[in-house]
């Protein structure tokens, strides 16, 4: 019989013992022989918010469909199990074999958002991986990061050996082969990892290195060796509708955070939001074809069983296919008695008519990215949605039967002006009267619900606003308090609630969004002090970050606290996104002026990401 | 038409709660292309009822689920798709249909038989404990709840004690089947399993114990083995076709 990693005992005293046992629908057993490329995919987050990441289960198809692969899946054990292993000196492991995760050749760590920084070193820990590259040996897994994250890799530099720059769906058959040879070659480690760092879209870190000035910024950044590009581009998978995609994901037993089918339908986005990191990084557009779509909806319906299907990609209205392709999911999923859920789509009368055909209008509300509280600042941050768009929008909603809207803003953005911020009372209490305007007393379902939710504008890599300066804690607590002030002066506040996240962990986001190699230090300084899990507010503890930067002699300020010069070096700038430098400062420039650009469907404005493909996906008018 | 699906669940998948394993069972069963019956509504939901949930921990070689089907071609063939669907140490034993007036799984079940397999030696004389059990007419219990304690006799929601060696043939070749031994300590008791005086059978393994005067622990395995409905003093178990 199977042979668990934790005995009876103690899955019976830890939360949710499920998350540790494997055997999910579809996950994948295979025999382990001497010659098996063994690769262990790493979430470092909780089982239930890992397995609902399309990105793993993309990779953990693609790994399998190899035959001399086998790819297995880790997420970061909860802190009454990770208690436990440390108390009883357990090993961890991958869910699929419940081997040490030492003993596998790889080890992948995803990097979807910067909170999850202290959790890599919670799984190198436990894993017993030295948690510095520089400190592994031949026996060591090959500890390699990818993801949105891994665009500023430096903060967590020295934790890993390599990083993959892009789409996974390219290079890694290349990686692996490379390290089949060097390893029957008896390659060693470092020079295994020097050939690495000639395969397109590969950096490894300890092979570069950095000066400063004496103000703290990038002096040179530079590769040691001759053999090893200085810039690393991007990868990105061409022909999204001819490479791997998981129409057979695995199914947890228990509920996943977004208990989903995922179909993704395209990457990139042609819209140009300044705040917005993923827009720049994913570009250029790629759309898969829609006869494949269709083919693999069906499939993911039928390997899984599941309720639920997904539409997935930056902006789902711009797909070209859109009417066909929920036309015939429309009709296949009513069928199956499955439902369809539409996030990121704009609200007109098309997805309005598709949305009652498919949810129920009673429980779900819509919701409206306005992101800024003013015209005047959605130009800056080039946010093409009017008022007027929001408004038309909201009434064809409530005539539809909606009685609740929710609303997503940023604070803290640049130029931002107590105007801007009290014009998010005025846009909601506006969208409150169209309510009152439009629906008659007679056909109320009680009082319209808006919800208005603020986060805090962290500036990211790659975006127009990657010099920008970002706000201090201070800051961010008045601009909340204006909202409140702002929402409480109008006609309906009594419809209108507000929610506004927390300013600590939006502090320390922006400091490892932007940070360099030095941040390091206080990353394992904090998870020393017994920092992980920072996402969850419930482990939050600013005052161990606050101590750790201070005891490793960072002026943490410097990361958010500045407006950076343009002729600066950039941590990041030694990565090419296709996007070029040139064009993001433009963007700059014009948000400063208040300048918005077009869609570059409508017309080309030349940022760079048209090296993909020739051009092929671009729009030239 | 109303069918009993007899299902097992033996290993590590004894950690996967109730929701969880309803949830799983909603998708095998759509998986398997079963013509299930779905409530009317906006949002349809599988006809689908268990007879007994499972706690975390608990295994079960004869555990039951009735559902509602428009159609089926064969209940054999009903039995292999949906055993296709079946993650590792999940079984479908058998597939029953039920007349159209057959009670609901729940409301059928009123015992419930178990088998406890202790890890470490008892700090009694297993075959003593039994005899002084049978020779007791009357146990004072005392039931903690977190509510209240309530003192009662045990006896008439216990059945049946016995060695777990000394259960009938039948029964010792399923476990067998499952791969799971047992030792000449293990227990079997028949419990009190319907609405009104269900008995945890962990409950019944801590009488042994005071019984003996010895100090509790929960140092066993629980293994579920049928469930039963009382017909003229016989039980008969859910799955039991007629």
């Amino acid at each position: 019989m199977r042979e668990l990693a934790l005995s009876d005992d103690i899955l019976m005293q830890i939360e949710k013992p499920a998350r540790y046992i494997g055997l999910e629908i579809n996950s994948i057993m295979k025999d382990i022989t001497p010659d098996t490329l063994r690769f262990c995919m790493c979430f470092p987050d909780v089982y239930e918010i890992g397995m609902s990441h399309l990105g793993i289960q993309i990779l953990y198809d693609m790994f399998n469909s190899f035959e001399d692969t086998y790819c297995e899946r880790v997420y970061s054990p909860w802190p009454d199990l990770d208690k436990i292993m440390r108390e009883k000196d357990i090993p961890l492991f991958a869910l699929e074999s419940q081997d040490p995760v030492k003993d596998f050749d790889f080890l992948g760590i995803t990097l979807q958002y910067e909170m999850c920084y202290t959790n890599i070193l919670q799984i190198l820990d436990l894993a017993k991986i030295p948690i510095f590259s520089k400190d592994r040996t031949e026996d060591d897994p090959i500890v390699i990061g990818g993801g949105p994250c891994s665009y500023n890799p430096e903060p967590i530099a020295e934790f890993f050996d390599m990083f993959y720059i892009g789409e996974g769906e390219t290079r890694y058959r290349e990686l692996l082969d490379l390290y089949k040879e060097d390893k029957k070659n008896g390659v060693s480690r470092a020079d295994f990892l020097h050939h690495a760092a000639k395969v397109p879209g590969i950096y490894v870190p300890s092979l570069y290195d950095v000066e400063y000035n004496e103000d703290g910024t990038i002096k040179r950044f530079f590769p040691l060796f001759d053999d090893i590009p200085a810039t690393i581009r991007k990868e990105v998978e061409e022909d999204l509708s001819h490479t791997y995609y998981p129409t057979k994901p695995v199914i947890p037993f228990i509920k996943a955070t977004q208990d989903r089918l995922t179909l993704e339908i395209m990457r990139g986005c042609t819209r140009g939001c300044r705040f917005c990191q993923a827009g720049q990084l994913y570009r250029p557009i790629r759309e898969r074809d829609i006869e494949v779509l269709k083919k693999y909806a069906i499939e993911l319906m039928d390997n899984t069983g599941h309720e639920e299907i997904c539409l997935s990609s930056l902006s789902s209205s711009d797909y070209t296919g859109l009417y066909d392709l929920l036309g015939f999911l429309i009709d296949e999923c009513t069928k199956r008695k499955v439902n369809i859920s539409l996030p990121s789509l704009r609200i007109d009368s098309f997805s309005l008519d598709v949305m009652n055909k498919v949810q129920d209008v009673k429980k779900t509300s819509l919701t409206f990215a306005a992101e800024a509280g003013s015209q005047r600042l959605r130009n800056v941050i080039n946010k093409g949605l009017t008022e007027e768009v929001i408004l038309d929008g909201a009434k064809l909603a409530f005539e539809g039967g909606w009685n609740k809207v929710k609303f997503y803003f940023m604070l803290g953005l640049p130029t931002e002006t107590n105007e801007d911020i009290e014009g998010i009372g005025e846009l909601c209490n506006k969208v409150a009267a169209v309510y009152y305007e439009t629906v008659p007393k007679s056909q109320r379902n009680g009082r319209v619900s808006i919800t208005a939710s603020t986060s805090f504008f962290i500036p990211k890599p790659f975006t127009a606003f990657q010099w920008s300066r970002m706000c201090s804690l201070e800051e961010f607590r008045d601009k909340a308090f204006t909202t409140r002030q702002g929402i409480i002066k109008t006609l309906n506040q009594k419809s209108i609630k507000y929610i506004w996240h927390d300013t600590d962990v939006s502090v320390l986001e922006g400091i490892f969004a932007r940070g360099d190699r030095k941040v390091s230090k206080a990353i394992y300084k904090a998870y020393q002090k017994g920092s992980f899990f920072d996402a969850w507010n419930e482990f939050f503890i600013f005052q161990n970050w606050l101590d750790s930067f201070e005891e490793c002699g960072i002026d943490y300020k410097f990361y958010i606290d500045r407006e950076r010069d343009l002729a600066e070096i950039l941590p990041w700038d030694f990565i090419d996104i296709g996007v070029t430098k040139n064009f993001l400062k433009k963007e700059y420039l014009k948000a400063q002026r208040g300048e918005t650009t077009v869609n570059c469907k409508e017309k080309c404005q030349m940022c760079g990401a048209s090296v993909y493909g020739s051009g092929k996906f671009c729009f030239y008018k | 038409m109303k069918l009993r699906i007899k299902f097992s669940k033996i290993g590590p998948l004894k950690f996967i709660g109730h929701l969880d394993i309803l949830r799983y069972f909603q998708k095998a069963v759509k998986r398997a292309d079963i013509d299930i019956k779905y409530t009317e509504g906006f949002s349809p939901h599988q006809i689908m009822s268990f007879a007994f949930p499972m706690g975390i921990g608990l295994e079960g070689l004869a555990e039951y689920f009735d559902i509602e089907a428009n159609s089926y071609d064969s209940l054999e063939k009903m039995k292999e798709d949906l055993d296709a669907q079946m993650a590792y140490g999940m079984h479908i034993e058998d597939i029953i249909l039920l007349p159209d007036d057959a009670e609901n799984a729940m409301a059928s079940v009123q015992a419930a038989g178990y088998v406890i397999r202790f890890k470490d030696t008892l700090p009694f004389d297993i075959d003593k404990a039994i005899s002084d059990y049978n020779t007791k007419d009357e146990i004072l219990f005392t039931k903690k709840t977190k509510k209240s304690e309530k003192t009662s006799d045990i006896k008439p929601f216990i059945y049946e004690i016995c060695k777990a060696t000394e259960l009938p043939t039948g029964i010792l070749d399923d476990i067998k089947d499952k791969g799971l031994t047992l030792s000449d300590d293990d227990l079997y008791v028949l419990v009190n399993a319907s609405s009104s005086g269900n008995l945890n059978p962990k409950e019944a393994v801590k009488c042994l114990y005071e019984l003996e005067n010895a100090e509790y622990s929960e140092n066993f395995n629980l293994l579920r083995t049928d469930l039963y409905t009382i017909e003229d003093d016989d039980f008969i178990s859910l799955g039991a076709k007629r």
